[in-house]
């Protein structure tokens, strides 16, 4: 199988991106293909000029800056896992990243590729709205932030420009404990339930806790009833057991061939009870 | 239509392609070297492994005008002449070769990882080769023989 023929450009530049975009209305942007190429093969995807930024260095740099770190939008997934910094100061991006396909898509695959292309079922989405993300867009009259959540529209639908090119992901420190958890059949496949939470303790309370599930319809949703429902409580499996269902039954799971909503809305009912369960006690051995 | 330049094993390719040239079909049909193979063209079953400036890719998910100026490192690369490599020789011993189909992006795999990890684990051999399929052997001797290459890796 191939894609329908189409014609290459490798972007030198911002400027040169930006012109090319404006001029072939039919060109999409080719960070790592690990998405759009198998799409271009079935012909779900065909567009006919590809404007490659792979060679874009501005675009690679891993960063911490203003409290925040920094990660270009051509980081692969790859160069993600083995930041050191990374896997010390923000070990949920790392975990998403490591769940992502497999050791060959995560040399190709970039960050701001999965972000834009904005699979419903991706693996970054859930961990990066606990992470409060924000994405630096940038076009030819300058740059713009957008929150993750807002950036998101819905399944593979965002709010970047045909002549707009995401540049970074802007993400701010975090205190507690945090975990991605996914659920597949075979690891390389996309997600059946995955969810991302952060929680810190203080004496032995639960304070600030974040949960975000993804493979919805919208894409990733935050259960913020859930956390209202959790903070500045104790722990009591009864009552995350019960607050978790509760808040999960008016989630809109997929409904595919890899499971119907209410298998999923099951799944993300286990994995969070799960993940909050075990964020909170060995968390809280930190304090002991 | 583009020319591009790739390394592979060593020597400069050079062709006149069409953009949507796949890599795999620039090694197997520009390069002539049939060693990578297209086992499902939909990118899950890795047989088209290869080494791209030293890291793994499946070089059916990539169009060879992406890879102009890189070098490419296939399973004719990794030993010379009539010589079998560390990776080559743990595979024969370890009988984990049936049909032979995934078997190129296998080898190609495990020579990155014997060298990129130190002291892998099974769980984790079978981990880094999620991305390889096998239809024949059930995996295991595989695992057996990517063990068995890192040992006399190590050895050296």
């Amino acid at each position: 199988m191939y894609p329908k023929e189409f014609q290459y450009h490798r972007a030198t530049s911002f400027t040169d991106l930006f012109d090319f975009l404006e001029k072939h209305e039919e060109s999409r942007i080719l960070a790592g293909g690990q998405s759009l190429i198998p799409m271009m093969k079935l012909r779900i995807a065909s567009p006919r000029f590809l404007i490659d930024i792979r060679h874009m260095s501005d675009l690679k740099l891993i960063k911490y800056e203003e409290g925040k770190l920094k990660v270009g939008s051509m980081v692969t997934h790859s160069e993600l896992i083995e930041s050191q910094f990374v896997n010390e100061k923000f070990p949920l991006l790392s975990q998403a990243a490591s769940s992502i396909g497999d050791l060959q898509v995560r040399t190709l695959g970039t960050v701001g590729g999965s972000i834009c292309h904005a699979d419903p079922s991706a693996d970054y989405l859930p961990a990066l709205v606990v992470l409060r993300a924000e994405l630096k867009i940038r076009n030819r009259k300058g740059t713009r932030i957008v929150p993750v959540m807002d950036f998101i529209k819905g399944a593979l639908t965002t709010d970047l420009d045909h002549s707009e090119v995401l540049e970074e992901v802007l993400i701010p420190s975090y205190k507690g404990r945090s975990m991605y958890e996914k659920f597949s059949i075979r690891k390389a496949d996309f997600s059946i339930a995955n969810v991302a939470a952060i929680l810190d303790t203080l004496n032995s309370k639960i304070r600030d806790v974040r949960i975000a599930v993804g493979s919805q319809e919208e894409g990733a949703v935050e259960l913020f009833e859930l956390e209202q429902a959790l903070n500045d409580k104790e722990f009591s499996l009864e009552a995350l057991e019960a607050a978790a269902k509760e808040a999960v039954g008016k989630l809109n799971p997929l409904d595919d061939i890899q499971g119907s909503p209410d298998y999923r809305r099951h799944l993300i009912v286990t994995l969070i009870v799960r993940m909050t369960d075990d964020l909170y006690h060995s968390g809280r051995k930190n304090y002991d | 239509m583009t020319e591009v330049h790739i390394k592979i094993n060593g020597t400069t390719y050079q062709g006149n392609v069409e953009d949507r040239l796949l890599l795999v079909h620039f090694i197997r049909d520009v390069a002539w070297l049939k060693g990578v193979h297209i086992g499902c063209d939909t990118g899950h079953c890795g047989a088209c492994t290869v080494l791209l400036n030293g890291k793994p890719v499946k070089s059916c998910q990539i169009f060879a005008v992406q890879a102009d100026g890189a070098e490419v490192l296939t399973v004719e690369g990794l030993a010379k002449g009539n010589e079998t490599s560390i990776e080559q020789k743990a595979f024969i011993d370890n009988f984990a070769i049936q049909c032979g189909y995934c078997t190129s992006g296998m080898l190609v795999m495990a020579h990155y990882m014997i060298r990129k990890y130190p002291q892998l684990t099974r769980d984790q051999i079978r981990d880094y080769l999620h991305g390889n399929y096998c239809i024949c052997t059930g995996y295991a001797q595989i695992v057996d023989a990517v063990e068995d290459a890192q040992k006399n890796y190590r050895k050296q």
